[in-house]
């Protein structure tokens, strides 16, 4: 018997709540409350404390008989149990770290490099085992300078199943210094800020089958956890993810056949949707008015998606113009580009040579083994890699992948940690720094307001982040440390029977209305 | 009409203080090992070699350095361009986006060298141009050719970025492309660091060494004792402060690392001097110098693995490059008017940075016209009109179609009316140019051109806005 540990990459995020919810394991779902009633659709993403929801990456077991089979849910054999274990570390203040984040092509740069003068920085949780049913505190803690710090939890739900929580989104400085506050030198940083670390992680995620005498009989092909930072626009989606970045690396390796046809309700509806609901997320700040609206080219996409779906010659204008609004998101939005699989899929919907398959908007799929690694990875930013938001562009180094290629990164080629660990020093740095056209499916730029008008989002008290304003008026690096999780959450409503986005939980007695 | 820049231009000219040998592949052995003592034996060692630029001696120290500021400002400038077109044959892939960081960076140079301007003359020495000078001056790093990434591109690239002293695992390499251009072009590309090394010695308060770099006297390469600026040669701090550019003003955002640094005095400057020469050719262990990136993209232009976009060299619609003997014209109407918004919009880029820094800091326009230039003039109106000259749609109408980056003028506005006037003009061509498009016939069926004109009309009008209440209480 084969076991395989699904989804391949796991994302969980970080909260300051102790309620969490299970980040999105099929098409169609933004994650799952685990009620007493049961499962059901995530509907809040903060709680009554206005504290930002954990999202935590369920792990699954799965099995085969032959590799001619099909995957299908563990059932192990009578008396035998999973035991899990996870080893996550958060590198950043531990590694040579460049000036900026690293250029495309420079393998072997795309990796972290350790500072020998600075190993009591790397916060390495060690492994931590957890096996049986509803099992709860096995933590992930390290220590940074001696100090400690968590970087998360492990639990189980009532099948067994692994659940890795993000930590409560900590960021300090040890020895403690102050974030530098604008206008000073280029230490005033997006990117490094020398002895800060922040509860981000990652690291491999393994189970092994266990008999009833604490033998083990089996071992699974293990996994991989990003603990990464929230994602405050649930309601918006990244064109480009994580997922169509290694699919991509896949196919130009030869591992993945590259498509050479395409539906427009596999293909192009997601790439229409994703890009039409960055309308509640993109935007600015007029510099002369000082009103803040929505970046018109994303409403300018269509979602009459049965005219959108004909191959009728009379409607090859409206293809190549919604093509054309598509890829704006190459102009609009910063260092981001389409994969060739996505350009590929546009070019022949725009030809009219595609197949014409709509027949509605597809429900909330069934939870399958890669469709839990798809839906895990289509959450994510997949571009604006400067450096990004759950992982950079190490993920586009085909070394680290392990073959036979199902999205597994191979845990002989990286170690705890080295996904997040050119990532933004801290986290909320490049939150403030990012203020504009940079990751607004995860970092909004705007907030929609319940009358329909739009705000800054990373706004405290009467100042906000946005880079018209004179530096004396703008929030600082210190400030988002201190209140990024009471700033609101872009989220999904049905309102009058329309689907909207709307900016909710916000702690407007910590940071105004 | 008279060009403004010629009452204080200065001569210079290239002193070859020794015939020019292949001597710059310096044994490994006798490097330093610091940052600072690299640099400093670069600088030496080229200036032995290579010659230097001489001014009149007639002239003040702080003459000599305003001009050569200026020129310092038209390489950054010219570079940034031809780094920028470049980039555009790679769309795709790692070679472009290493092209298009080290580009953005030189934005950095170009602004941080604004901050000196300021710091020796006062805010009426911003300087925008890019061929009124730097031609004049010998001291041109590479000849202006726009022309898309190949073998010898990317070689001029790297050798115009290369350190003196060569680190050894890249001597062979360096030497070939020595050679290549040498061979093809005949020439030897300039060093820019050269520029930068007379530039710190003039800001030097005395002969004694000062700053991160330890220059002392030398006549034979140019380093005239006594000769440098004094304090009162700098502008009062308090203008000073009111202008100066700073990164968490100008850098707001995240994105490859920007060297803008604010200068007060000499000490700043020669600080802000050897940061930017340090990006360019990078300490001996370095390996994210322009010197180094340029060199991986060449290397991965020779694996094969980057997909290269035909563009033509040096493409025109009103006049080719300054000092471009081979220029392609382009002559379809569409394409021409296409070519002459990009043309208007970039010229409106480099006006509104000038501006930005004229502004006082306490001038709440300052910030507004920064956001402009970075959240709209130069991503989603220039990167876009770049890129819409490379569509199949303008390249079938015109083989020639390419972004051209011509500038209308060159000059820049010493009073922010004068600013706003120029800005008026602009405005006012890009409508005109506007107007064309929509009623071309080719237009009908132009959907990535009327997708973009809708785009560049909204943030058109923004700042017609801006401008007209500008004008109507200045």
């Amino acid at each position: 018997m084969e076991y395989r540990v699904f989804p391949a990459i796991g994302i969980a995020r970080i909260g300051n709540s102790p309620d969490f919810f299970v980040g999105p394991e099929s098409k169609g779902s933004r994650g799952r409350d685990l009620g007493a009633g049961g499962e059901t659709e995530v509907h809040d993403f903060k709680d009554a404390a206005f504290r930002v929801k954990k999202q935590s990456a369920r792990f699954h077991l799965y099995e085969r008989a032959t590799a001619a089979e099909p995957f299908i849910p563990a059932a192990l054999p009578a008396g035998a149990t999973v035991r899990w274990t996870v080893r996550v570390a958060n590198k950043k203040d531990g590694i040579i770290r460049p000036n900026s984040p690293p250029n495309a092509g420079t393998i072997p740069g795309l990796r972290p490099t350790l500072d020998p003068a600075r190993t009591n920085r790397i916060i390495d949780s060690g492994n931590i085992a957890i096996s049986g049913a509803e099992v709860d505190g096995k933590f992930l803690d390290g220590t940074h300078v001696g100090s400690a710090v968590r970087l998360g939890e492990l639990r189980t739900d009532a099948q067994g199943r692994l659940l890795v929580l993000g930590a409560n989104g900590v960021s300090k400085s040890n020895p403690v210094t102050a974030l530098p506050v604008p206008p000073l030198s280029r230490n005033d940083d997006f990117y490094n800020n020398v002895n800060w670390y922040d509860d981000v992680c990652d690291g491999p995620v393994s189970a092994e089958v266990v008999d009833s005498a604490g033998n083990v009989i089996a071992t699974a092909s293990g996994a991989w956890v990003i603990v990464a930072p929230p994602d405050f626009t649930p309601g918006s989606e990244s064109v480009t993810s994580l997922y169509d970045i290694i699919q991509q690396v896949a196919v130009s390796q030869g591992w993945l056949p590259k498509p050479n046809t395409t539906s427009f309700t596999r293909d192009i509806y997601p790439l229409l949707r994703r890009a039409r609901s960055l309308r509640w997320s993109h935007g600015r700040k007029n510099p002369v008015t000082g009103i803040v609206s929505s970046e018109q080219n994303w409403s300018d996409i269509g979602d009459d998606y049965s005219t959108l779906a004909s191959t009728a010659a009379s409607q090859a204008t409206l293809r190549a113009m919604q093509f054309g609004f598509v890829r704006q998101v190459e102009t609009l939005l910063r260092q981001y580009r389409l994969t060739e699989v996505q350009v590929d899929h546009l070019r022949r919907w725009a030809a009219g040579t595609f197949e014409s398959d709509w027949v509605g908007v597809p429900g909330t799929t069934g939870v399958s083994p890669d469709g839990l690694t798809e839906a895990a990875l289509r959450g994510t930013a997949g571009q604006g890699f400067f450096p990004g938001i759950e992982g950079g562009r190490i993920l586009t180094d085909p070394t680290i992948y392990r073959m036979s290629f199902d999205f597994r990164i191979d845990p002989t080629k990286l170690s705890p940690g080295d996904v997040t660990a050119l990532m933004a020093q801290p986290w909320q740095a490049d939150f403030f720094k990012c203020d504009d056209d940079w990751w607004p499916s995860q970092r909004p730029d705007i907030a929609p307001q319940l009358d329909g008008s739009f705000r800054m989002w990373a706004r405290i008290g009467t100042r906000d982040g946005n880079s018209s304003a004179p530096p004396a008026q703008r929030i600082s690096h210190q400030e988002l440390v201190d209140h990024a999780m009471q700033l609101g959450i872009v989220t999904p409503r049905i309102i009058d029977g329309v689907a909207v986005c709307v900016e909710e939980g916000r702690d407007t007695n910590a940071v105004g209305g | 009409m008279p060009d403004p820049e010629s009452s204080r231009r200065v001569r210079l000219h290239w002193v070859t203080s020794a015939p020019r040998l292949k001597d710059s592949l310096v044994p490994a052995a006798k490097r330093s090992s610091s940052l600072e003592a690299t640099l400093r034996d670069d600088v030496v060692e080229h200036l032995r070699s290579n010659g230097f630029l001489s001014s009149d001696p007639a002239i003040s120290p702080k003459e000599e350095l305003l001009t050569l500021l200026r020129v310092a400002v038209e390489v950054e400038h010219a570079l940034l361009v031809q780094y920028l077109y470049a980039a555009e044959s790679v769309p795709t892939g790692p070679a472009g986006e290493i092209i298009r960081d080290i580009a953005l960076q030189e934005m950095g140079h170009f602004i941080t060298i604004e901050n000196l301007l300021l710091a020796v003359g006062g805010p009426t020495e911003f300087h925008i141009g890019r061929d009124v000078i730097r031609n004049q001056s010998g001291f041109n790093p590479i000849p202006f050719d726009l022309e898309p990434v190949k073998k010898l591109s990317l070689a001029e690239f790297v050798l115009a970025e290369r350190p003196q002293l060569i680190p050894q695992g890249h001597q062979a390499k360096v030497l070939e492309l020595e050679q290549l251009v040498s061979r093809k072009m005949g020439y030897e590309p300039v060093r820019v660091g050269a520029l930068y090394a007379k530039i710190y010695w003039l800001l030097q308060p005395t002969d004694d060494p000062f700053g991160p770099l330890i220059l002392t006297p030398d006549p034979t390469i140019g380093f005239d004792p006594g000769r440098h600026v004094r304090p009162e040669d700098f502008a009062q701090t308090a203008l000073i402060t009111d202008h100066f550019a700073t990164p968490s003003e100008w850098n707001s955002s995240s994105g490859p690392d920007m060297r803008i640094h604010p200068v007060t005095d000499a000490l700043t400057a020669v600080d802000a001097v050897f940061s930017v020469m340090a990006q360019g050719e990078g300490p001996a262990s370095a390996d994210d110098s322009h010197f180094d990136q340029f060199l991986l993209a060449l290397k991965l232009f020779e694996s094969g693995t980057v997909s290269v976009q035909h563009l033509p060299t040096n493409p025109y619609v009103g006049r080719p490059p300054f000092a471009v003997t081979v220029g392609v014209p382009i002559q379809h109407e569409y394409v021409r008017l296409w070519a002459n918004l990009l043309n208007v919009r970039y010229s409106g880029l480099l006006l509104a940075i000038g501006h930005a820094m004229l502004t006082p800091r306490s001038d709440p326009d300052r910030s507004i016209l920064i956001n402009l230039i970075f959240g709209v003039l130069m991503g989603q109106n220039l990167d876009g009109l770049i890129g819409i000259m490379t569509t199949p749609k303008m390249t079938g109408l015109d083989q020639n179609s390419a972004p051209t980056f011509e500038l209308f003028r060159e000059d820049m506005p010493v009073t922010l009316r004068d600013c706003w006037i120029r800005q008026a003009e602009l405005l006012n061509t890009e409508k005109r140019i506007r107007d064309e498009l929509r009623s071309h016939v080719e237009h009908v069926s132009d959907v990535d051109g009327t997708i973009l004109l809708n785009n560049l009309e909204r943030s058109w009008q923004d700042l017609s806005n801006l401008v007209e209440m500008r004008l109507a209480t200045t």
